[in-house]
Parts: structure tokens; sequence; C-alpha cells
């Protein structure tokens, strides 16, 4: 990278936090993916949001690629560099919380992990929805960009679901304000406002393309009295459909998941209790957890499966935490979820379950429900020495598989690229969108979907 | 390979996933369930980058093993940033508590190459090879704190003072030392006979040298006629019962902290503290006592409480996952200074007065965090003397 732009950098932020330093890039040319090293050319640590914009402005003027790096933690190889350029880390914009118990919500910098937001919301009793299913290493912005999905979302949905609003600096340097604080003195309580179409929906899921997200607000809920989680074994596929399906209509449910037996064996578990393994989480009043447990066991028997008997190993999601461990060679992950509607399970489990015996690949097929629908999450593992290509080509077989089946994807890329299978009006809406905000499309450059045909 | 030592390492190198647990959020356990410190990891606390974490490290480590990387000053000096707290041990990921012992490794490999330790450790190995203690002086003024209180040279039972209470605070080994005797127990010291325990030395890679020091120190204890070494520093006490056996195989003797020996004779009804004190009291678990291969953490807590009508709470972040005083106020003056005044953070936090600790280098850096702040409202005072004050 050009010297005199590192030197304008160091201008913005001080010379302690720019680096360049091979040995540090290092760090931020791996995450929790399948992705290869991509390394960045230069780490910056902004302090502030003022910070963040004089760097955009100056990346704009330079045409310079932009990615903001969080807690690393998504497997889609989206917290890498698709081109060198400067990574931010705004790690140093985490102050203190600010609760808003009057309209049971809080506000927080970008670079808050949400381990630190469950921490200090727990402190007061109130908490966030559910944890993120990668470990609480995320950022608050990350977990935005990514729209987070994970087991509470059966009565909470994603991310978006309790969002209210952003502050975001765009990718020229403008500090805008989403949901309701955008409004003459109103705080930050709503996402929505008769003030025009929802922007705070821009940056949603929009994988650092849009801008930078430098504070988040949010709904805050009190912690429940009660919480409990009961499990179900099921024979196949259909009778565990079944049982899901009946269980978002009674929309009992604060969390369903479910993973096949495939899961246990490839993270070095004990054998599942059966073939598709049900947990179903409630949380409220004592009285009203009691009520849906046993709402639970009579819709689980009723769709053909059993309750767990006593000793046998009560269910732990934990694929993500529990691959990791170690082995020689050492392995990686590559995970090709999406969202499908619940009675499309048996199709979209058939055919990654083929494709994965056909390549003889280790896997677990896992997913829970995001109010009507369920998101999947199945994983392949494989060793580093296997040749990546043929890994592409098998994730590729799977979406063509499930493309037919009607599902769509979590997110665009960047493997595998799904650009081709977006309607042309549609694309062609975001790219106006995307030029108008981003006109030298210096964030996340090389993130799907394409800017170009 | 040019770097056998990390080399060894390279299961968990390669298979480490850059989960980020070890620097921001740990997967388990999940609050309020559990123990859950605010912070993991002080060098990431002072960088906020995660190449200053375990993770950076390790994923510089494998990038050099697949030399991609070469070695240069400015990137040794990266190596020697970590404080060796052991905090993202505990963070239950594929490399499975063993961030510190790479990262000792790797130090290890770059003094093998000539192209370590960093200048403030390669000092401490010229001033503990010449003089035998860490401060650079005079070995003959090591005992000096025992003036006056006739303690023997030879015995069942040996003091092990280390470097900072002998000279830098001496209140600290003079303490140490009443309570000791509180407690009815016939102790010896080794006077000059005692060097550095060597936690410099074997912290910067320079093996040798401490395999030296340390067959030194174990040959005047044996000397000493000991059966039973007691510390009051907890480095000196990690030192002795955990790295010793690992360089020199099993001692001829037992290694314990002196708030072992002292719970017990509380227990036994030898020692009884008969005055109260003041005040919200708390106290602070040093890292070398409660992880990397030690877990005394019950016996000072059941000192403290034994006090009459005290008001003790813990710290929200104590015993297994508790967090670094700072460590190294010599060779890592400001990740030291930036970690102390977090810890001491911790102390106002929890509304106490008073923080206790059983370690030379947790005081020393407490107070000196607190000194330079300024502040004089908290007490950091070690438990020997905390309960003097109440016999």
């Amino acid at each position: 990278m050009d010297q005199k732009l590192v030197n304008r950098l160091k201008e913005i932020v001080g010379e302690q936090w720019v680096t360049d330093d091979p040995w540090e890039l290092c760090a931020y040319a791996r995450a929790w993916s399948y992705e290869l090293h991509r390394r960045p050319e230069v780490i910056v640590n902004p302090g502030s949001t003022q910070e963040v914009s004089e760097i955009m402005k100056l990346a704009n003027e330079t045409i310079t690629p932009v990615n903001v790096r969080a807690g690393g933690t998504t497997n889609t190889g989206a917290a890498l560099p698709r081109e060198g350029g400067i990574t931010l880390d705004l790690c140093r914009m985490d102050n203190p919380i600010e609760l808003d118990e009057g309209s049971q919500s809080f506000s927080a910098q970008g670079g808050v992990t949400v381990y630190r937001i469950i921490k200090d919301l727990a402190a007061k009793g109130w908490k966030i929805p559910w944890k993120p299913e990668f470990g609480n290493a995320v950022t608050l912005a990350a977990w935005v960009n990514f729209n987070g999905m994970g087991v509470g979302g059966s009565v909470y949905g994603r991310v978006g679901d309790f969002l209210l609003g952003l502050e975001v600096v765009t990718p020229t340097g403008e500090i805008v304000h989403t949901g309701s604080s955008h409004f003459g003195k109103a705080a930050k309580f709503t996402r929505y406002q008769g003030t025009g179409p929802d922007l705070t929906g821009l940056f949603l899921e929009s994988l650092g393309t849009m801008g930078v997200i430098t504070e988040v607000y949010m709904r805050m809920y009190r912690i429940p009295e009660a919480k409990q989680q009961v499990d179900f074994a099921f024979p196949d596929e259909e009778t565990v459909q079944e049982a899901v399906r009946l269980l978002v209509e009674a929309n009992i449910s604060y969390g369903i998941c479910v993973t096949d037996d495939q899961m246990s064996i490839t993270n070095q578990l004990p054998p599942a209790p059966g073939k598709w393994i049900l947990s179903m989480l409630a949380e409220g009043w004592q009285e009203e957890v009691d009520f849906r447990v046993k709402k639970a066991h009579e819709l689980c028997l009723q769709a053909g499966g059993r309750a767990f008997v006593e000793g046998e190993r009560t269910a732990e999601w934990g694929s993500a935490a529990s691959i990791s461990l170690p082995y020689e060679p050492s392995r990686r992950q590559i995970s090709c979820g999406g969202f499908h509607p619940i009675h499309k399970t048996k199709e979209i489990f058939d055919h990654y379950n083929a494709v994965g015996e056909k390549y003889g690949l280790n896997r677990g097929m896992g997913w829970w429900v995001d109010g009507n629908y369920a998101n999947n999450f199945p994983i392949y593992v494989y060793d580093e020495e296997t040749d990546m290509d043929r890994i592409f080509d098998i994730i590729q077989e799977v979406h063509d598989g499930w493309i037919e089946a009607g599902y769509v994807p979590d997110y665009p890329g960047p493997f595998p690229n799904m650009t081709k299978h977006i309607e042309k009006s549609y694309l062609e809406l975001y790219r106006t969108v995307k030029r108008s905000i981003d006109p030298n499309n210096i964030m996340h450059r090389g993130m799907p979907p394409d800017m170009e045909d | 390979m040019d770097y056998p030592k990390l080399n060894e390492y390279h299961l968990k190198l390669w298979n480490d996933q850059a989960c980020g647990v070890c620097q921001r959020g740990p997967w388990t356990p999940y609050p309020p369930r559990g123990p859950a410190p605010n912070r993991l990891c002080p060098t990431w606390e002072q960088h906020r980058k995660i190449s200053y974490s375990a993770q950076g490290w390790i994923q510089a480590g494998r990038t050099l093993l697949e030399g991609k990387l070469e070695m240069e000053p400015k990137f040794v000096e990266y190596v020697y940033e970590c404080s060796l707290c052991g905090s993202c041990c505990n963070s239950r990921c594929v490399v499975n508590g063993d961030q510190v012992n790479i990262i000792k490794a790797w130090r290890e490999d770059l003094v093998d190459l000539g192209h370590g330790p960093t200048e403030p450790w390669k000092k401490d190995a010229a001033v503990i090879e010449k003089g035998g203690n860490r401060f650079g002086r005079d070995q003959k003024d090591r005992a000096k704190w025992a003036e006056g209180m006739n303690i023997p040279n030879k015995g069942e039972i040996v003091y092990f003072a280390g470097c900072v209470a002998s000279f830098r605070a001496q209140e600290l080994a003079q303490s140490s030392a009443k309570m000791l005797k509180a407690a009815g127990v016939d102790f010896a010291i080794l006077g000059e006979n005692e060097l550095c325990c060597g936690n410099p030395l074997d912290q910067s890679g320079q093996s040798k040298a401490y395999k030296e020091i340390a067959a030194k120190n174990v040959e005047a204890i044996k000397a000493a006629g000991a059966k039973t070494v007691v510390t009051s520093c907890a480095c000196c006490y990690h030192n002795l019962a955990v790295e010793y056996p690992k360089v020199l195989g099993e001692l001829p003797f037992q290694v314990v902290h002196q708030t072992q020996i002292i719970a017990e004779a509380i227990r036994d009804g030898k020692i009884k503290p008969t005055k109260g004190v003041e005040g919200k009291v708390t106290y602070h678990d040093p890292c070398h006592m409660v992880r990397l291969g030690s877990k005394v953490y019950k016996e000072p807590r059941e000192i403290i409480q034994s006090v009459p009508g005290i008001d003790y709470k813990d710290m929200h972040a104590t015993k297994r996952v508790t967090q670094c005083c700072g460590r190294n106020p010599v060779e890592q003056p400001e990740l030291s200074m930036h970690t102390g005044k977090d810890r001491l953070q911790d102390v106002r936090d929890e509304g106490a007065n008073t923080v206790v600790t059983a370690c030379s280098f947790c005081d020393w850096n407490l107070k000196r965090a607190a000194r330079n702040e300024g502040d004089e409202s908290i007490k950091i005072v070690d438990i020997n003397t905390f309960m003097l004050e109440t016999l």
C-alpha cells in the first residue's frame, strides 16, 4: 500500500492505531471459515465515528477497498477482505452500553461484543433475545451486518426483528442515523416511522458492503423467570418435520433446533439416541413453561417421536464449538446453509445427504426455526489437504439441488456466488442503490451480489 | 526445522479456528450460569487488535512455520508482548490450554536462534547471573529483612521469600515470617543462598539459564535439610511447584504456598483473629495460584473470612478466571500498568475498600497502578500483613 496513504491514516487515528506489519496482518488474514488466508494491506483501529468518517472519505477519495473486521466468527468467509486494502477493526469503539429502560432498548457502539452486551444487560436483569451460534466474540455491528440468526429465533426472529436503528458511516463518509432517532427530538425506540422507507434495512444483512455500522439500537427483554429444554428422538425426516410443523403452529416454543445423528459422529459426541434429535426450549413464567413443555410432549409424541429417557444425554447445540477438536491433518468445516419452508425439510436434507454420501464427506445437519421457516445449517468437514476446488464443486452441487427445491441462501456468497440466480430487475435495483451509496465500490469490493454481469 | 520447539505444537497451530474466544467472547459458561470475566486477554485490552492475543500469535506462528514470514527485531518484540497470564488457556478451544506453552516454546526457539530475548529480559538474565537476584543487589543483603528475627539457616521447613520481598518490599517477607511464627511453624531461610526463582528466565525462553538457577536453588534447599518449601509469592510458588519439576524432574521436597499453611493453622485453632477490619474487603487471585498448573484459591478466602465480622465479597472474575495484575512491571511496564489499572477498576466496581493479595508481584503492580492513578482510596495489602493487623 502507498506509504502516503498509510501516513494519512496515521494522521487520522494516531500512529499506534495503524499497522501494516506482516506478522500482525496474519491474524486478520484468517477467520473462522473455510477461506484460505486473505491478507489485508493495512489494519486501522478507529476510536470514534468521526474518525471512521474521515477514513471513509480518504478511502473513497483514493479508491481504496475497505473491509470491516469484527469477531471473525462467520464461517462464510465474509470477514476477510476480497481485495487487500484497509481492514477496519472497530474494537476500540466500545463505550459503555446505554440502557433506556423506559423504552426497553439499548444503544451500543458497533465494536462492542455480544458477550459484553449479554453480561452488561444481565447485570440489570435484561437480555438480548438469544446468543449468536458461532460464539460471543461477534460484535454488535457484525451481528447486524449478517442479520444474525439463532435458536431463539422461533419466537424473537432474527436480528432485524429486534433492531431499532443504526448509526452508519457511508462509504463516502457521511454519518447517518436510521430509526426514530433521525427525527426531531425522538429517542431510539422504534425502527419504523413515517418519514419514508425503512433505511435501516439498507444496512441490515449487507455484509459490510453499504457502510460502516458504528452504533446499534436494539430491543432488550426481561430475563424470564423460567427456562427449560426438552429433547425428543425421531426415527426419520417425515416425523421430525411433522413435529416441527405442529410446534410452530402451536406457537409454544422459544427455540426449536434439530440435528441429525451424523452431527454427533462428526463432532465425536456420544451417539445420538435417534436418527433425528429435536430440542425445544421454552421460557417465560414457570406456569407458562410447564404448560409449554407439557404441550411439546403431546405434540412430539403425536408426530411419532419419543421423549428422551433418563440417562440419555441432553442434546447440545454446539456444532460450531465442538468442531474445534485437534485432528491430523487439521480440519475445516464448510457450511452451506439457507432458508426453506418447514414442509421442504425432508427434500433439503435428502439432497444434502446424497451429496455427502456421494463424496464420502463427514457431515452433520442442523437447523432451527425462525418464525415460520427453517434455517438449515448443514456442515461438511474436510481436512486442509483436500483440494478446495473439489469442496467448492460439492457445495455448488448442494445448492443447485436446493435451488430446485425452492430454498433461498443465507448469504449471496462469496462461495458459491448466487448472483446468477437473482431476478434481473431485483439485481438492477440493488446495483443502482449500491452505486448511489458507494460510487467507487470501495466497501467489501468483490463481495456478491456482483456489480457487473 | 528452524523452530523445533514451536513446531512441537504444530497440530494446535494448524487446527486453531481463529474463533476469537481467547480475547473477546468465551464459548461457555454462558452468563448468568457461571464465571464470566469482563476481560479475557490483557494484551488485547491494551492494543485492541486481534494480533495481540493468543489468536494473533498462533496465526503468526503458523505463518512463520509455513516459511511465509521472516523474524526481524520488531517481530521478535511482538512475540515478547504477551504477559503469559494464561487467561486465554480457559477458553476451551482447540488449542486446549496450550496457548502459554506455545508462546514460551517460540521464545525458546528465538533464544536458541539468537533472535531473542528482547532487551529487558536479556538484562534480567545478566543481572541474575551476576548477582543472583533480579534487582542487581548484593546477595549479602538478601536476608536483611530477617535481622533480629532469629531465623536459622537449616530446618525441615524453608521459607523462600523471593527477590521482591527480600529487596524491594521487605515488609512482605517480615509479615510472612511473623505469620509463620504465629502459626507455630519452625522454619529456616536460605539467606544469600536463596537465588531468584528464575521466573523472568522461564518466561523469556532462556531455558538453559533457567535450568541452572533452578538447580542451584534446589541444591540450596536440599542442603538446608528442607522437606517443605513455603513461598509467599505466587510467582515463586509457580516456579518451584510447577516449572522446576518440568526441567529437573521430581523434587526431593514439597512446595506449598503460605496461605495453605496459615489456613490450616486457623482450622486447627493455632491462629485466632480477634480484631475486625473496616469496610468491604475483596481478594485478588494471582494467576499463578489458580491456573497454569495450580489451584490454590480456597485457602486465601478461608483465611480472610476468619476475620470476625468481615464484610467480604469476591470480585466478578475470580479463581480460575481471575484477571492478571500486570505481572511484569520491569519488562513490560506499559502492559503491566494498563492491566493493573483494569484490575483496580474491578475492585472499585465491587465497592471494596481493601484488596488483599497473596503475591509479591500482584502487590507491586496494584500499588504501582494506584499510585499512577493517584488513588489512595483503596488499600492494597498482602494477606500476611492484613492478617497480622487482626491478631
